[in-house]
């Protein structure tokens, strides 16, 4: 059945809401807002990573990151930032999926920006309060090369 | 169908944002100062916290920046990525990184600098154009010690 104006419309509207979901959980977490980082997932949602583990729900989330974090980014130097790029979304009625890249970018030599990990997501979104949020994010450390999918 | 029409205009008008940020990236990496001071809103204003200073209107801007970068040909390339744009009737809100990559040694590309930008936008004749960009470098940290200028 083809889809209704209405319906090629929501899916527009909700590709520009899931990029702009995958871009503010590198914007809260550079800027290191780890309470509005928490609340981009879902109640159930799952965060797991090569580096420090895994969690579920917002609130353990933001425990786990407050606790490991800083183990893995070092002091997290003043101007450390992720590039986040290369997505690609899929969606299906209230769930969708998404692949993307991040490249974490610190303070180098000679004060340059130097380049000291990237890798990529799978996420599984779900619509939770008429907002998107991850149902799980799987973090994959490509470069080092470091577990994950 | 008034709803739809709305609905259809915020995202063209976000998609059109887009647009304007890049095309930012290639003036400026094409030394096109003329064309890149056009994307500011007649009384638009340029900020650089903590580097150049700042400059307000199309022609102060391009004088400011053929002055203060120049204008010989260069192969930079500004990465521009991480758009967060909010769109609210005639004008919108923008936060988005930059990425500076230019030669290092055996002419291999390197990241020269990196920061991110706070754009206040208008629409104006039309179009949609910078009402204020504040151009941030984090890294090295060079914003950090100097405040934002008032809204």
């Amino acid at each position: 059945m083809t889809a209704t104006i209405e319906e090629r419309l929501r899916r527009l509207e909700h590709l520009e809401e899931i990029r702009d979901l995958l871009t503010a959980y590198g914007r809260l977490l550079d800027e290191r807002d780890l309470a509005g980082y928490a609340e981009l997932f879902a109640r159930n949602g799952t965060w797991t990573g090569p580096y420090i583990g895994s969690a579920e729900g917002p609130a353990a989330i933001q425990a786990l990151l407050e606790k490991n974090l800083s183990a893995v980014a070092g002091e997290h130097p003043a101007g450390a930032h992720h590039i986040m790029s290369n997505m690609v979304i899929e969606i299906e009625g209230d769930a969708a999926k998404a692949w993307s890249r991040w490249t974490y970018v610190i303070p180098g030599d000679a004060r340059k920006p130097s380049i000291a990990l990237s890798g990529h997501y799978d996420d599984a979104l779900t619509r939770e309060g008429g907002r998107w949020r991850f149902k799980s994010r799987v973090v994959s450390g490509d470069l080092p090369g470091v577990g994950g999918s | 169908m008034r709803e739809l029409e709305q609905e259809v205009r915020r995202l063209r008008d976000i998609e059109d944002i887009r647009r304007l940020l890049l095309e930012y990236g290639r003036t400026l990496d094409q030394r096109k100062f003329a064309d890149y001071s056009n994307l500011f809103a007649h009384d638009g204003e340029w900020v650089g916290v903590g580097t150049i200073g700042s400059a307000q209107g199309p022609a102060a801007i391009q004088a400011f920046m053929e002055k203060n970068i120049g204008v010989a040909p260069v192969r930079c390339n500004h990465l521009m990525t991480n758009m967060l744009i909010d769109v609210d009737a005639d004008s919108a809100t923008a936060w988005s990184r930059w990425t500076l990559i230019d030669a290092a040694a055996n002419d291999t590309p390197a990241l020269i600098y990196s920061g991110h930008y706070d754009d206040l936008l208008t629409r104006e004749n039309g179009a949609w154009k910078f009402r204020r960009r504040i151009a941030w470098v984090d890294i090295p940290n060079v914003s950090q010690a100097h405040p934002a200028p008032e809204r």
